[in-house]
């Protein structure tokens, strides 16, 4: 590249070369020692070579990321439950129980103690996605 | 300075380095590694000194950065075209990796606040002492052009301090020629106002007199 020298007087007048000129000299690092150029090529290798390390973490990151993602969505239930799956928490805890349809604590203590087990949403699954689920699973 | 082959030995060269024609048509690998060697070898300095100036002189981040961009065109080599200069293709990743690393600062700085000020803490041992500019005025420089809008601040050391041609710090920050212009002038005018004292004697005491 050119010699900042020659920067130095593009579209400048004297005053502002001279200005320019004092910056550069005193805005600038320490030259790298001779073990500093060693050690910078070494990280600079280092780097170099764990590139393919750090993609394959990052693939990992992600795979794992996913794996979360549905290891949550099947404990929540939420969208996945298709459209024959039972009805909701609330009507089967007032059925069960229509006394107690009176009191918002009756109604909280009904749904706390519904019957909301895994393996109820396990049936209601479709079977590719419980197959799916469960591979990851065993990995958590 | 480099025993490199040039087969474009009457193209006019700046620098002793390869440009881009050569390396483009490079397929054995270890002659990529070996001029890549020399390419590292050849702006190392100046990758770290850009670096270092365009972050406000902090050492181990220029360091970094300037090992991140020479490992990014290290990648990048086998695509690299030869339709531009290896160094200007060079100074844009470096550009960008000095953004990047300016956006990722920014958001350490929200949370741990009591970072040190970039250089506030050197360790002695990997500063060298030879021709040593003075600690105080480098510092107030660098805090001016900290305080210089990113813009301004790439342009200011792009083209004044590092002597790219406007053209080549256009296409290095991805910018358009007019607008480095204007970095440019308005970069000036504020660094001569954060730094009066620096000014010539002739322009200061004009400037008084006004």
């Amino acid at each position: 590249m050119s010699d900042p020298r020659t920067g130095l007087e593009q579209g400048l007048d004297r005053d502002d070369a001279a200005f320019v000129r004092r910056i550069e000299e005193s805005y600038r690092p320490e030259q790298l020692s001779p073990s500093r150029r060693v050690a910078f090529r070494a990280a600079l290798d280092a780097r170099i070579h764990r590139t393919p390390t750090r993609e394959l973490w990052t693939v990992l990151a992600t795979a794992s990321a996913i794996a979360l993602a549905l290891v949550l969505l099947r404990v929540s239930g939420g969208p996945i439950v298709p459209t024959g799956a039972p009805a909701p928490v609330v009507a089967h805890a007032t059925s069960r129980d229509p006394g107690a349809a009176a009191g918002d604590d009756t109604m909280l203590l009904a749904l706390a103690m519904s019957d909301d087990s895994d393996d109820e949403n396990d049936a209601s699954l479709p079977d590719d996605y419980a197959a799916i689920a469960d591979l990851f699973l065993e990995g958590v | 300075m480099h025993d490199l082959v040039h087969p474009f030995a009457d193209r006019p060269r700046v620098t002793g380095v390869p440009d881009g024609a050569i390396l483009a048509g490079v397929e054995v690998e270890s002659e990529l590694a070996r001029r890549f060697d020399a390419f590292v070898n050849e702006y190392r300095e100046r990758a770290v000194r850009i670096a270092w100036r365009l972050l406000g002189s902090d050492s181990a981040a220029a360091e970094d950065v300037a090992q991140e961009a020479f490992a990014r065109a290290h990648r990048g080599l086998p695509r690299f075209r030869d339709d531009a200069k290896l160094s200007t293709w060079f100074y844009r990743i470096l550009v960008n990796e000095v953004r990047r690393h300016q956006r990722w600062s920014g958001v350490r700085r929200r949370w741990h606040a009591d970072d040190p000020e970039p250089d506030a803490v050197q360790d002695p041992k990997t500063r060298g002492d030879a021709a040593r500019p003075d600690p105080a005025l480098r510092r107030r420089i660098g805090e001016a052009v900290r305080a210089l809008p990113r813009g301004q601040r790439e342009a200011f050391v792009l083209v004044h301090l590092e002597g790219l041609t406007i053209a080549e710090a256009a296409n290095a920050t991805g910018r358009a020629v007019g607008t480095m212009k204007s970095h440019l002038h308005r970069a000036l005018a504020s660094l001569r106002t954060r730094l009066a004292d620096l000014a010539p004697t002739g322009a200061r005491s004009a400037e008084e007199t006004r």
